[in-house]
């Protein structure tokens, strides 16, 4: 897995690339968006990760560029503006993902490696497994030991979610982007609500579906 | 300064108003000068060729002689001023009668038209010879059938001496009216431009002293002037509330953000203490983690509603159901409300169409639903129900909850404020604050009053246009 990063602020760029190496990626990088851009067109990488504000080229003109080469990279910007506007820009333009300053590297580290798994196209299963907990989700199905658990629906969502990550941590916010399809954060707790219903009927143990301090939660395929 | 006098656009106005009433009044006077000499200057003539007609008759009746003999038995009183001469075709003077003192020379300097056919086709014929500067010779010149020619003539008083004193009244009053006119235009030009000059001192006041409070004093009139006077005073009041916002938020910003960020400055301190114990540290970092993320927040939201209360919130309007938005709400709290087994109801019976921005009314009737869960009990009830009224679409959350305090009303809407029964809840305290932010944003507003079996209604208004 390579995986290219264009940020012109040198301390946020070594806290991505120490955290993409330490998490087995090989990394490049690049500080501004013309180098990142010669980078991109001679390099086939399985994702980038592009700031917005860059020096020389900035972020949009850069993926813009690239889209019209035909590059398909998955790309994913980051930005420090919070607004809608310019996340719907970002992905109008080609992006694939957004990401606003701060934020935390795990929840950088989940994006990127679901983006890596959906440009590469491998069949969406239809059973997913972790552990004694599987899923079916043709059949909207659970079932823990053997035995079938009755799931609302947002729990079974949730549960084939953190599923599809087990073993990484994933942020509120992108569990509220995937299973209630809302864009931007409506500041409640009804992750933290569906979280422990769901916890209380397939991890009543606490050992497998667990909280993250500071990150988010986190499904561990073993006890 | 006789710079700045010269450049006075008072004094400008009035110089050019004083000259064009000058020019006026000089051809204005001119015109009725020449009207008054020609015709004193006619009447003199019309009285000497009526004398001339006279003796001309007397001649063709009696010749010379009959001519001498009407001269000197005339009796009226102006004949001893008459000069008569008679002048025969061999251009001799036959017959002279002039009064004492004419002297002959001068007589003789009397022009005799020119003999032919196109004199002589007129009957009599006016020469005016000036004497002196004093006095004018009116002569009428007539010609006689056989080839003769009488002249009559008479000593009048000179058009400049008799027209002196209108002159000079006219020089007096003329000037003196100019003088007034000065006066009076420069006066009335000063009062005129005087908002123009309070507003340049306004603005100088604010650009030097940057008080923002300067305002440009006046009547409020609906001239032009006062009129600018006005708007400008209008913009200087947006300005200010503007900069007063900002200056507020400012304030309110430093204030809530110190306690935030003096926690995770503890927090961390503590962290670097305990060093003998990474779990421990770990957890403080972990605290961090999440103290500067609600940090983040805290400032997001702050700068929404700043930017709401300020007209700067940029809303992306467009046609939709305000049934979509509750239910979205309804759908996004119901595992919230189920863990708190309050009974959410729906009463959404027609669509009502509104032009808004979906994400920002949205995030107003989320945060109105957040409000009615925190503070119904359990066993509560929350009804959330959507309807026109008249022109308005109206979104109601009637909760079964204590209620809010008639003195308690207005302060829930302010930022940060957590009422002593709320101190428990989470939250900043924010999320009415920008509720009502937005909705106003939208030309909207929010109303509370009391449920009717008990518990707080809030009713948020939008006009659906």
């Amino acid at each position: 897995m390579r995986v290219l990063v264009v940020e012109d602020d040198a301390k946020i760029a070594s806290f991505i690339v120490q955290g993409f190496k330490q998490s087995g990626f090989a990394v490049d990088h690049a500080d501004d968006g013309e180098a990142g851009l010669a980078l991109a067109e001679c390099t086939d990488y399985d994702a980038a990760v592009v700031d917005i504000m860059l020096p020389r080229l900035d972020g949009l003109s850069l993926v813009r560029r690239l889209r019209a080469a035909r590059r398909p990279i998955p790309v994913l910007f980051l930005s420090a503006k919070s607004s809608v506007d310019d996340r719907v820009r970002g992905l109008e333009i080609g992006g694939d993902d957004y990401l606003t300053k701060p934020f935390s590297f795990s929840e950088l580290l989940a994006r990127v490696q679901a983006l890596i798994r959906r440009s590469s196209r491998s069949p969406e299963a239809t059973k997913l497994a972790s552990g004694d907990v599987t899923v079916d989700l043709v059949a909207r199905e659970v079932t823990r030991g053997g035995e079938v658990v009755m799931l609302q629906p947002r729990e079974f969502s949730l549960l084939a979610f953190l599923l599809r990550h087990a073993g990484r941590p994933v942020s509120k916010t992108m569990i509220l982007e995937n299973v209630w399809d809302y864009s931007f954060d409506p500041q409640t707790n009804v992750v933290d609500v569906v979280v422990s219903r769901l916890r209380a009927k397939i991890d009543p143990e606490h050992v497998r579906l667990e909280t993250v301090r500071g990150v988010g939660y986190i499904f561990r395929p073993h006890a | 300064m006789l710079d700045r006098l010269r450049q006075s656009l008072a004094l400008r106005l009035a110089w050019q108003y004083t000259v064009v009433f000058a020019l006026c009044t000089a051809m204005l006077f001119g015109v009725l000068y020449w009207l008054l000499a020609s015709s004193l200057e006619q009447r003199d003539q019309e009285a000497v060729e009526h004398r001339a007609d006279d003796f001309a008759a007397a001649y063709q009746v009696g010749g010379p002689a009959g001519l001498s003999s009407m001269v000197h038995s005339d009796t009226a009183p102006d004949v001893h001023t008459l000069f008569v001469r008679l002048i025969s075709p061999a251009n001799g003077a036959v017959f002279v009668a002039a009064p004492p003192g004419w002297i002959e020379t001068q007589v003789e300097r009397f022009p005799v038209p020119d003999w032919d056919g196109v004199v002589a086709e007129r009957k009599t014929q006016t020469v005016r010879v000036p004497q002196n500067a004093l006095k004018d010779y009116t002569i009428a010149s007539h010609p006689l059938p056989d080839g003769w020619l009488l002249q009559v003539g008479r000593l009048t008083d000179s058009r400049p001496v008799l027209l002196a004193p209108l002159r000079h009244a006219f020089v007096w009053v003329g000037g003196g009216a100019l003088l007034v006119s000065v006066m009076i235009g420069t006066l009335l030009a000063w009062r005129a431009t005087r908002p123009l000059r309070l507003v340049s001192a306004t603005a100088r006041r604010i650009l030097e002293t940057g008080d923002l409070a300067a305002r440009v004093p006046g009547s409020p009139g609906s001239g032009e002037l006062d009129a600018l006077v006005t708007q400008l005073n209008t913009l200087l009041d947006r300005n200010a509330a503007h900069v007063g916002v900002l200056r507020d938020t400012l304030d309110n910003l430093a204030h809530d953000l110190r306690t935030p960020l003096t926690r995770l400055r503890g927090t961390a301190e503590l962290a670097m203490l305990d060093n003998n114990d990474p779990v421990e540290a770990r957890a403080a970092l972990a605290d961090c983690v999440n103290e500067s993320d609600r940090l983040l927040h805290l400032l997001e939201t702050l700068l929404d509603i700043s930017a709401a209360e300020g007209g700067v919130l940029k809303l992306n309007r467009g046609r939709f159901d305000l049934r979509t938005l509750v239910e979205r709400a309804a759908d996004l709290y119901l595992e919230v409300a189920e863990e708190a087994k309050i009974t959410v109801t729906l009463d959404l019976t027609a669509a009502v169409e509104v032009n808004a921005d979906s994400i920002r009314l949205g995030q107003a009737i989320n945060n109105l639903v957040d409000n009615a869960l925190k503070y119904t009990p359990a066993g509560g009830r929350v009804t959330l129900a959507v309807s026109r009224e008249g022109d308005e679409a109206t979104f109601t959350v009637t909760d079964s909850g204590p209620g809010v305090a008639e003195k308690e009303r207005a302060a829930i809407f302010r930022r940060l404020y957590r009422s002593d029964s709320s101190r428990s809840q989470r939250g900043f305290g924010l999320g009415l604050s920008l509720a009502k932010a937005i909705t106003e944003a939208h030309g909207g507003t929010i109303m509370i009053d009391d449920a009717p079996g008990g518990g707080a209604r809030f009713k948020l208004r939008l006009a659906n246009s």
